[in-house]
């Protein structure tokens, strides 16, 4: 039993396992969104008023410096109106979504962890059990619904802000100097809604397994309080590696 | 239509029936190689207050976690009123509540939002009701000038209160408690195990206590178990536990410092 616990692929199935489970046993409680509106609306406010600044912020300098790049090797070439749609295309699919979901990971998906975890350290999760309180109903669920409202928002919010840092790079940066117009009809030209559901289904998908691997991570915790920064520490990093290895696949998916 | 299961739950919550009796019956824990208890058989009487002692890590809060379905014995079973006790099941039948060691309140909650915590998660009264229940239970406990504090303000002892408030909200059938006087002082230790009295004889709950305090042994238990290094060495009641022959029961109720030692000895030369 001990050999097997210690192989790694076993240990890998058993992690896919126990997110299995806990994902299985919180849909029994998808009620919660509706007969416990404020634990879903406080996960809301947390998970996307709170992180609407950093994502706009990180938003707009990346749509900047996909534009600042693009402009260099598209001036050389002299296609510089191609710049719309080379910032529109590569934020809309690609960064935005996988930029919100690294975020999400970074400063929510942490949080939840470190929450989960010290709840379970100090026996609470112990005393939400013996009140005949699942954690599932009150803990995870409400997250995992704020993760599905909030993702599209948050990746669409994400996206637009990509497009206005890039065409505000593109007017004002010497060597481009693009006028809105060229980047705004260039973009319209190059990107059709499919791009951006595309991107809002990658953004849902990583939302809801950042909050899924989260919450299992803070829940499966055991030992004393050195462990609670482990677990945030294994938390994000599964999440990043689930982000880019999902984002693969589903780009494949999409094409 | 059938009843739901919440329904059930609260329905079942609100019926008391405090007759609980408890049955271990040859249970072994043990976490990987280590085994922490092994073969264990006690037989707890419905209203009894029964303190199960042993020194630290001698597997007395582990056996208690099984008695709360908290952790499924490796062998042997836990029968609560003869349901399993590790079914979640039997727990929605008979509503057992565990004051923790270190209390286990919610920290981001006051202590009003703790106590409130299970009525509320189970719809069981109006607001109103719920509210005049938590201030009665918070003043029986001299808890009332602490209502809308949050746990990282109170003291030990408080917070041991506070556990003990809250496990008296949720209206159980039966109640643990884990180490309820440790860290305390001797006062609030004595009050302490007065409180766990008066709760078994207002409500003649079947109450379980881990302790290693002699003094709240002998003080309210009915009977007391001694557990050493995860085997029971003797069950009695606490007069007849004190003459027990066992050397190892006398060695932990009346332990004697020998400074001749030879370990205190090498402790000197280091």
């Amino acid at each position: 039993m001990n050999l097997l616990l210690n192989n790694p692929i076993a240990n890998f199935f058993d992690k896919v396992g126990q997110h299995l489970l806990l994902l299985w046993n919180s849909l029994g409680y998808a009620h919660v969104i509706f007969t416990q509106p404020p634990r879903v609306i406080e996960q809301c406010y947390i998970m996307g008023y709170r992180s609407l600044p950093i994502i706009s912020i990180l938003s707009f300098f990346i749509g900047a410096v996909l534009a600042l790049q693009a402009g260099f090797v598209l001036s050389q070439l002299s296609v510089l109106e191609y710049i719309g749609s080379f910032v529109g295309l590569s934020s809309a699919r690609e960064l935005a979504p996988v930029m919100v979901a690294f975020l999400l990971a970074g400063r929510v998906g942490s949080a939840i962890t470190a929450e989960l975890a010290s709840m379970k350290v100090y026996s609470e999760i112990d005393a939400l059990h013996i009140m005949n309180v699942s954690p599932e109903k009150i803990l995870v669920m409400p997250r995992l619904w704020a993760a599905i409202v909030l993702m599209p928002f948050l990746s669409i919010i994400a996206i637009l802000v990509c497009w206005l840092g890039g065409a505000i790079i593109a007017e004002f940066i010497g060597f481009i100097q693009l006028s809105p117009q060229i980047y705004w009809r260039n973009l319209q030209d190059f990107i059709v809604w499919k791009d951006v559901a595309d991107g809002m289904v990658k953004a849902w998908v990583f939302g809801f397994a950042v909050v899924l691997i989260a919450c299992n991570q803070g829940l499966t915790t055991t030992g004393g309080p050195r462990e609670i920064g482990n677990s945030v520490t294994k938390s994000v990093v599964n999440s990043m590696i689930f982000i880019l290895f999902t984002n693969f696949f589903i780009t494949r998916a999409q094409m | 239509m059938g009843e739901s299961k919440q329904a059930r739950l609260r329905r079942n919550i609100l019926h008391r029936d405090t007759d609980v009796r408890i049955d271990i019956e040859s249970v072994s824990v043990s976490f990987g190689e280590q085994s922490v208890v092994r073969d264990i058989n006690i037989a707890i009487e419905p209203g009894e207050i029964f303190v199960i002692m042993g020194a630290s890590g001698a597997g007395k809060s582990v056996l208690l976690k099984c008695i709360a379905g908290l952790l499924k014995p490796n062998l042997g079973i836990v029968k609560i009123n003869g349901m399993d006790a590790s079914e979640r099941e039997t727990h929605h039948e008979i509503n057992s509540t565990l004051v923790f060691q270190a209390g286990a309140l919610f920290n981001s909650l006051t202590v009003f939002d703790n106590l409130a915590f299970f009525p509320r998660e189970h719809k069981l009264y109006k607001e109103s009701e719920i509210k005049e229940k938590v201030l009665e239970t918070l003043r029986i406990l001299s808890l009332d000038h602490a209502a809308y504090k949050i746990p990282a303000e109170l003291s030990g002892g408080m917070r041991k209160r506070v556990a003990i408030a809250r496990a008296l909200m949720c209206e159980a059938d039966m109640i643990m408690y884990d180490e309820p006087t440790s860290e305390l002082d001797p006062i609030m230790a004595s009050t302490i195990s007065e409180i766990i009295a008066n709760v078994r004889n207002q409500f003649g709950l079947t109450s379980v206590v881990v302790s290693h305090d002699r003094d709240l042994a002998y003080g309210i238990a009915d009977r007391v178990a001694i557990i050493h290094k995860g085997e029971l060495l003797a069950v009695d009641s606490p007069e007849n536990i004190q003459k027990d022959p066992n050397p190892l029961v006398q060695d932990f109720l009346n332990p004697t410092i020998n400074i001749d030692d030879p370990r205190f000895k090498k402790l000197e030369t280091t």
